[in-house]
């Protein structure tokens, strides 16, 4: 290992892959962090030696537990690396983004010359029992729990707020949904593919959840896992001839219970991406794929205004013309997002970082957006509680 | 018997519960900055102030949003769909996650006046709101 110094050092991804979603009861624990590993190291040329740090997100949140706080140690184990950074972080679906931005500033610091990012998660059934438990997690246990709260009816509150404030519709929410399917038709990988193309109408005549979203609405929780390896200018260009490049990164934290939101509107999103662009010195005209962390159909919708791509009000317009989905001017959710590729619980916030630098290696298959210089990723955790944006480009 | 959770109350809580069944609804207050604050802290989350007292306060205020529960989380739900989850705007300014009951649900909307009520879960009350 060598490290240079520089506190503008470039770092980039230099490699990433997902497993494809699914339900595999089979795997335990590691077995899913190792399903993640094996993927990566298949799919590119990594030596032991590369690997000099470990970020890994703890498993078991969506299942109400998250035991395994020493997940980096098995994970250095497994790997057969003593690297002189590892740690294991959480900050829900943000996770995945904000590892990106704990690599980047550990080898800016001089720490280290790379970092291996991993997550594995697995999002049990609301009918399972998984409704209860994330309930029970993410919720004041003496005061909220106490009405019957689950995922769905909190984020739908916020899009009933926004439906109230800016006359967005029953439609333009559906419209997100069926924008994320078409991208999903074109990704091997994901997992309501093989349920073929979806019109609003088919959104809206699915089964109501808690109003406004029906069951089409709402991600798929599956299992599932990523990793990618983020590395200093030197070792990016000897792994990949065309790395996807950190160019700008912000989060914000703006609340743990969602009735203590004022502001359902993403705000934290809004103030995330404005450090964000302005580290990377740019403006969201000049992004050409965004990836927004979709748990709900309303989330796209909204992330869209808060971070400017769309005046306030507008984001309903943006999905329900169609600029959003394939061909369109401004696509979003390239790889089908949670909501068609699969939501993946404690790893969820993996596939937009994951596709995000795919895109920017041209090396997204099918759904390759032509000449994507650069890419925005969204991820949000708890109730829309944890906020990262992070900027890639293809140029450091 | 009413299989709905009940508070696991600590010494920090016990004044909001114990208004509670009394039929009142209680808030802290800051004693130096004037701030209302939920849920009950030990400290004012404006100023760090440690002076804050109980009030009682009106109990009215309006829904500032809401999500009609057609998909129960878990059994204890099940009997009660459709039922209202929704966040109120207490006059006071602090906001509260509840239930809207006593209408139907389809006649709850962003702004509709409430004010509060409660459910008796096997003689222990919970707050939630009516129209006004």
């Amino acid at each position: 290992m060598n490290v240079p110094p520089g506190n503008d050092e470039p770092v980039a991804i230099a490699a990433a892959s997902e497993v494809a979603p699914g339900r595999y009861p089979e795997l335990d624990l590691l077995a899913r962090y190792r399903a993640a590993l094996s993927r990566l190291l298949s799919e590119w040329s990594l030596r032991p030696a590369d690997i000099n740090g470990v970020v890994v997100s703890p498993a078991g949140m969506a299942e109400g537990k998250a035991e395994n706080i020493f997940v980096h140690e098995q994970l250095c184990e497994l790997l057969g690396v003593h690297p002189p950074y590892a740690e294991t972080m959480n900050a829900g679906g943000a996770t995945h983004a904000l590892m990106l931005t704990r690599a980047a500033l550990a080898i800016r610091a001089g720490l280290t010359d790379s970092v291996l990012c991993v997550a594995a998660g697995r999002f049990p059934k609301v009918g399972d029992g998984g409704a209860e438990a994330n309930a029970r997690m993410c919720c004041h246990p003496q005061f909220d729990f106490l009405y019957g709260p689950y995922i769905p009816p909190l984020y739908a509150q916020a899009a009933t707020r926004h439906m109230h404030e800016f006359g967005t519709t029953r439609e333009d929410l559906a419209a997100v949904a069926v924008s994320s399917r078409a991208w999903a038709l074109r990704h091997p990988d994901a997992f309501m593919r093989r349920h073929g193309a979806i019109t609003v109408e088919d959104v809206i005549a699915s089964r109501p959840i808690a109003s406004p979203f029906h069951l089409l609405d709402c991600s798929v929780p599956l299992d599932g896992g990523a990793a990618y390896l983020v590395a200093n200018a030197d070792m990016a260009r000897r792994l990949n001839p065309r790395p996807a490049w950190l160019l700008g990164y912000g989060e914000a934290h703006t609340h743990f219970n969602i009735s203590q939101s004022h502001d359902l509107l993403m705000g934290g999103a809004h103030a995330a991406g404005r450090r964000a662009f302005a580290m990377a010195g740019m403006t969201p005209s000049e992004i050409d794929v965004f990836e927004l962390y979709d748990s709900f159909s309303y989330n796209p919708l909204a992330t869209a205004e808060a971070l400017g791509v769309v005046p306030r009000g507008r984001g309903g317009r943006l999905f329900a013309d169609g600029r959003t989905a394939p061909g369109g001017d401004r696509p979003v959710n390239t790889y089908g997002g949670l909501l068609s590729f699969g939501h993946t619980g404690d790893a969820s916030g993996m596939s937009m970082v994951v596709e995000g630098a795919l895109q920017i290696m041209g090396r997204a298959g099918e759904r390759q957006v032509t000449g994507a210089q650069t890419a925005l990723v969204y991820a949000n955790g708890g109730m829309m509680s944890e906020h990262a944006v992070v900027i890639l480009g293809s140029r450091p | 018997m009413n299989p709905k959770p009940l508070p696991d109350i600590d010494d920090i809580t016990r004044p909001f519960w114990d208004a509670v069944q009394r039929r009142t609804l209680a808030l802290q207050r800051c004693d130096d900055c004037a701030i209302w604050i939920f849920y009950p802290n030990t400290w004012c989350t404006a100023c760090f102030g440690r002076a804050l007292s109980w009030h009682p306060v009106s109990g009215r205020g309006s829904v500032y949003t809401y999500s009609v529960v057609h998909y129960p989380p878990f059994e204890a739900f099940a009997a009660e769909v459709p039922y209202v989850l929704a966040t109120v705007e207490l006059e006071e300014g602090p906001h509260m996650m509840t239930n809207v009951v006593g209408c139907h649900h389809e006649a709850v909307h962003v702004g509709m006046r409430v004010q509060i009520c409660f459910e008796d879960r096997n003689g222990f009350l919970v707050p939630q709101f009516g129209p006004a």
